[in-house]
């Protein structure tokens, strides 16, 4: 390490210096300080945005299309708003197409499948979705975001279940509610539809916890914070007993919320390993038998340039990978070792999150989205859970270490007590004097309102950086040799750049999309045959002799490697070789024989 | 009520295999007993093969119907005819309905799922529709009988004689093009026949009629062909006919055991336009307690052994399907082989996911794969001739078959009338030999599709009588001042149980919904105001209920039951 010099040192050597230039020169000195200050390195603020956008709120599902078409207008090269289907209610299942489309269409880059929000009261999918659309927009200069602009497409549907979202808003809700959309079922088979879902008994606009006091209940109040209920130990008596969440039996069947609005799980609709109501709760008579599903297997299908994919759900701190269920098996080695090392950067850039595996990390999910993008299609996909509880005191000096506990601190000392009702007497139809209280809707599964844009970026981050690792195809070299009489080689590489391979194995195992082409063609020339150069012996081991001019490659081109294809020809001419991979883009070359 | 009739053609008696005749007898007989009527019957040779059995004289003759559905629905005015969905090609799924349209019951008749097989299907599942509207008088009240006649509209439309499946274009080999090899017709005589390939590995020999046979080389039958449709590799893959149009095979597109990644059988479970319709059609209709499908399935001979798809049922459900198939004994007697739902099939979503009973019924001349499919031997009354064809992209050596049957008659409107009674009575001598007699005279023709008509549609009429039927019983009251004390047990009369064991187990369908219904200001004391009843057993299993009301003398509850398929009941009970 180089020695620092000693501030001493340098006003020696200013001085010195200084002298000799007034002894050189013939006019008046100018001392230093009347001379123009030396030209600073400008600041680099962040520059003033052109959308101002707010990431401290959580935004209707009108008011986040309204910004999503705000962010479009603002940058209508970049991006653009599409409605890909309609929900159950009728609204609109928005989407931001973003991409440079100077540098060409959608359809016709690698691109990424990004959405949020497929449970209603999950909604902070929704702002990180936003945010990406609005961040990447706003940061068009910036050269990575630029390059990424140019060579790739976005595809980011902010809330593919709007309904859900906006009955989150709207209605009162738990903390857990509205997790359906709205598509009515008759949860309790007794002929009629949502008949009975919660009340809002006190009218504050939220549905808490309802409790009445029990000398023999299982429930007593905690011992170092009296707001909050813990349940008894055994040989405990109890004050209290619990009734559930806010409500009365609207229906006279004795029984409290059994049948609310919605009452099923769109991430139990989608076709991969699916399994239907009897097996697991939630899933409808067949896959995709919702509208918003369907507008979005829909649009996958007709896509297949798609080749990575996120979708934002809450909470837990979670970046979820498949199978959604052991049953399954493994995924195949070479396509898990990518996605451990996408997920394993992921957990460096947000803190609190864990790389998981679905069913053995978490539950079992028949039918969940992600597991159908990679089982179904092919497609390298995560499911993150943003917000993690941890993330309320982070470790800080006075955690107790007891979620509950700690989570009234935060609310207490960070948010000023705005998320936590205190109990108070109501009178029950059925149950009598009661107590209502606890925790509001916009706490434990959604992010505290000041933390939503770090949420957002740090989640962005990520899906820019699986997005950089989509397959990339990029043509190599072109050269042509003599092959005896009268027959000529000609020999072409190309590389995918991305870390990701052209093809999934999963692709190529079950057949799912079309392989990738390598096709020569010149108007002077007779493809005799063609075919992969394998490894070390640098020859055709597999010669194409039936089409050789139009080869199928149906392994692809691994991440990061190469491909080399050699053909045997007759004649003279123009030649031009093109490899196309449904999911790495197309490239071309081309050779004079 | 017959209109006007339409659009018959008469059925053929055919050969009469002698062996037949006292099974014929000992059904028809045990048909009366139960007060159906007489109806035609089949028997079954040695080796297999499905023979009408002789019925003139007991059964009268009746005239099957091979219309429209159209046709159908403008010939009875107890029949109605809509869609309810449309195919991916855009065609509609065209549903007859016999009966009373405000039944509480329904039975839904299903054929053609599968396009290869699907023509005769639904030429049978039409004719019962029209054997039901025939004998709409006899059907139970307040029943009611669907019938889909064409599962696959698309395919039946489609011309290429391999299509199974609908009008959705699939990559079936995988290449990257869509329907790039199909078929094609190398000697231009307008069909798709089949067509032999010289080929040492291939599983066909011939014997001197040009009749292929499976190849044995350790008995001395070497590989000499295979077979394949006529066509030519018109992709230049080194593969005939791999990827013609379409389609997606409706029959293996339903969710219970689903095949992923087999393109025939779709991208997903009910990814299919058809298959969508008629789920959400049974779904939506509760009051459907059983399906009735005619194709590949047949698991009313005998239970075809618990495997795959065909998942193990609750032994309650065992023994209801040993029950169905006794009742439906009743109509015919018809020996082939079992053969359980598959993949992907209606009948194991019907009974794993919806939670109803299904039965399947292989038609006549369909009990056994179609050659050269499977173990299936080359049909006995056909012959072969093989013509050399040739072209771009056609293999060396190819020929394409010429099939005609051996005798001339078949397609004949007019009844076969034994060529000479005594050859009847030789046969009765010979006994179990009796199929084998004259050959000239006994070649195996197939016995008419539509022989088992009546058996079918005398079924569904019993089985729809033979519907759950609630009631109340063994009712107690007691109470005084204001205050009454109910005890009573609902019980099941029919011969069906209420639920099956398996969709009781799934929750698949709605319960019998006990309802107590309170005059005003009464309440209830004791008791629960909503009890669900998962499933009744037949027979006459019940469940006890109990309630304590607490109201003003002389007020009437009412307690009200609800089930999917039953006509609603009430009862009251005046406040003491």
């Amino acid at each position: 390490m180089r020695r620092p010099i000693a501030p001493t040192a340098l006003a020696l050597t200013w001085l010195v210096a200084f002298a000799a230039g007034a002894l050189a020169q013939d006019r008046p000195a100018t001392p230093p300080w009347a001379q123009d200050p030396p030209p600073r390195v400008a600041p680099r603020p962040e520059k003033k945005p052109e959308v101002n956008l707010r990431f401290d709120v959580y935004y209707h599902v009108d008011e986040l299309h309204a910004a999503m078409r705000q962010v479009a207008a603002a940058y209508p090269d970049l991006l653009e708003i599409r409605s890909i289907g309609k929900s159950v209610e009728g609204r609109d299942i928005l989407m931001g197409v973003l991409t440079d489309t100077s540098t060409g269409k959608d359809t016709d880059k690698t691109a990424f499948w990004c959405d949020g929000n497929i449970h209603g009261n999950e909604v902070q999918g929704g702002e990180a979705s936003l945010y990406l659309l609005w961040w990447m927009t706003e940061n068009r200069d910036l050269p990575r975001v630029r390059e990424l602009l140019r060579e790739r497409t976005l595809y980011v549907v902010p809330s593919i279940n709007p309904d859900g979202r906006a009955h989150w808003f709207d209605a009162p809700n738990t903390m857990s509610s509205s997790r359906s959309g709205k598509r009515p079922v008759d949860n309790d088979r007794d002929g009629l539809f949502d008949e009975d879902g919660p009340d809002d008994l006190d009218g504050d606009g939220e549905i808490l916890r309802m409790r009445v006091r029990d000398p023999n209940g299982g429930w007593k109040v905690h011992p170092e914070e009296p707001r909050l209920m813990v349940r008894v130990k055994p040989g405990e008596k109890g004050t209290y007993r619990l009734l559930g969440l806010e409500g009365i039996d609207n229906d006279g069947d004795g029984r409290i919320n059994e049948d609310g609005p919605g009452g099923y799980d769109p991430n139990r609709d989608w076709p991969s390993d699916w399994a239907g109501p009897a097996e697991q709760y939630g899933a409808g008579p067949y896959p995709v038998s919702l509208p918003e599903t369907r507008a979005v297997v829909d649009f996958l299908v007709a896509h297949p340039n798609i080749a990575g994919f996120q979708s934002f759900h809450n909470s837990g701190g979670m970046i979820l990978r498949g199978p959604g269920t052991k049953e399954f098996g493994g995924y195949p080695r070479g396509d898990d070792r990518v996605m451990q090392a996408l997920a394993a950067r992921g957990e460096s850039q947000l803190p609190f999150y864990r790389s998981m595996v679905i069913w053995k990390d978490l539950y079992s999910v028949h039918g969940g989205e992600v597991n159908f993008a990679y089982e179904g299609l092919g497609i390298f996909a995560f499911t993150n859970e943003l917000w993690s509880r941890a993330q309320y005191l982070q470790g800080a000096k006075g955690a107790t270490g007891d979620a509950s506990v700690d989570r009234l601190r935060f609310d207490d000392d960070l948010e000023l007590g705005r998320r936590y009702v205190a109990w108070k007497p109501l009178q029950h139809p059925q149950f009598g004097a009661i107590e209502v209280g606890g925790w509001t809707r916009r706490t434990g599964r959604v992010a505290p309102s000041f933390m939503i844009q770090e949420m957002s970026h740090r989640n962005m981050a990520f899906v820019l950086y699986h997005a950089a690792e989509m397959p990339l195809v990029r043509a190599g070299t072109v050269t042509s040799g003599d092959a005896g009489n009268g027959l000529r080689f000609v020999e072409a590489t190309f590389t995918n750049e991305g870390m990701i391979p052209t093809r999934t194995q999963r692709s190529v195992d079950k057949e799912i999309g079309a392989p990738d082409r390598a096709t020569i063609a010149g108007g002077g020339i007779e493809v005799l045959s063609g075919g992969v150069v394998s490894g070390r012996s640098l020859r055709v081991n597999d010669p194409e002799i039936r089409r050789p001019a139009d080869l199928r490659l149906t392994g692809g081109i691994r991440g990061d490697a190469e491909i080399r294809i050699r053909w045997l020809v007759r004649g003279s001419g123009t030649v031009t070789i093109t490899y196309r991979a449904e999911k790495g883009g197309t490239a071309t070359l081309s050779l004079e024989l | 009520m017959l209109i006007a009739p339409i659009a018959r053609i008469a059925i053929r008696s055919l050969v009469v295999p002698i062996l037949a005749v006292p099974l014929v007898i000992a059904t028809l007989a045990a048909a009366q007993d139960a007060g159906a009527p007489p109806t035609e019957a089949v028997s079954q040779d040695a080796a297999g093969t499905s023979e009408p059995a002789a019925t003139e004289a007991a059964a009268p003759e009746r005239e099957a119907f091979e219309g429209t559905p159209a046709e159908l629905a403008a010939t009875y005015d107890t029949v109605t005819l809509r869609s309810i969905g449309k195919t991916f090609g855009g065609r509609d799924l065209q549903l007859l309905s016999v009966g009373d349209p405000d039944a509480t019951w329904a039975a839904l008749i299903v054929a053609g799922l599968h396009g290869r097989r699907g023509a005769d299907e639904s030429a049978v599942a039409l004719d019962v529709a029209a054997w039901l509207a025939e004998h709409s008088e006899e059907l139970p009240a307040n029943t009611l009988f669907h019938v889909l006649a064409d599962g696959s509209p698309d395919a039946s439309a489609a011309t290429a004689p391999s299509r199974a499946g609908n009008d959705r274009s699939i990559d079936d080999d995988g290449d990257g093009d869509l329907d790039e090899d199909g078929a094609d017709d190398l000697n231009g005589d307008g069909e798709i026949g089949w067509m032999r390939i010289p080929d040492p590995t291939g599983e066909w020999a011939f014997d001197n009629d040009g009749v292929p046979v499976r190849a044995e080389p350790a008995k001395g039958t070497p590989r000499t062909h295979r077979i394949v449709r006529e066509g030519r590799d018109d992709d230049a893959d080194g593969k005939w006919n791999e990827d013609g149009p379409g389609g997606v095979d409706i029959a293996r597109n339903f969710t219970w055991s689903f095949e992923e990644h087999t393109r025939a059988a779709g991208a997903w479970p009910a990814s299919e336009s058809t298959t969508r319709a008629i789920m959400d059609f049974i779904l939506a209709e509760q009051r459907i307690a059983l399906v009735y499908e005619f194709g590949a399935a047949e698991t009313i001979t005998k239970n075809p052994g618990w495997d795959g798809a065909w998942k193990k049922l609750p032994d309650d459900d065992g023994d209801l399907l040993t029950g169905l198939r006794e009742m439906h004994a009743k109509g015919a007697d018809v020996k082939r082989s079992a053969s359980a739902p598959g993949n992907g099939s209606l009948g194991a979503t019907v009974w794993n996911q919806l939670g109803r009973i299904w039965l399947g019924r292989a038609p006549l001349g369909r009990s056994g794969p179609v050659w050269p499919d499977g173990d299936a031997k080359w049909p006995q009354h056909l012959t072969v001739t093989w013509s050399a064809v040739s072209g771009d992209g056609v293999p060396d050596g190819a020929e394409v078959a010429t099939i005609t049957p051996l005798r001339t008659d078949v397609g004949d409107d007019e009844p076969d009338e034994p060529d000479d009674a005594d050859d009847a009575d030789d046969a009765d001598d010979e006994g179990d030999e009796g199929d084998e007699g004259d050959e000239e005279d006994t070649v195996k023709l197939p016995p008419s599709i539509f022989a088992e008509t009546p058996s079918i549609g005398g079924f569904l009429r019993d089985v729809a009588a033979a519907r759950a039927v609630v009631a109340f019983t063994e009712t107690f009251t007691a109470g005084s001042d204001g205050v009454l004390r109910l005890r009573t047990r609902l019980v099941n009369t029919g011969r069906l149980p209420t639920h099956t064991a398996r969709g009781a187990q799934l929750r698949a369908r709605r319960p019998l919904n006990v309802r107590v219904v309170l005059p005003d200001g009464a309440t209830l004391a004791g008791g629960r105001p909503l009890v669900q009843i998962e499933r009744l057993a037949p027979g006459g299993a019940s469940d006890e209920l109990a309630w304590v009301v607490a109201g003003k003398s002389g007020d009437t509850v009412k307690i009200e039951v609800s089930g999917p398929d039953l006509a609603p009941i009430a009862h009251e009970v005046r406040i003491p």
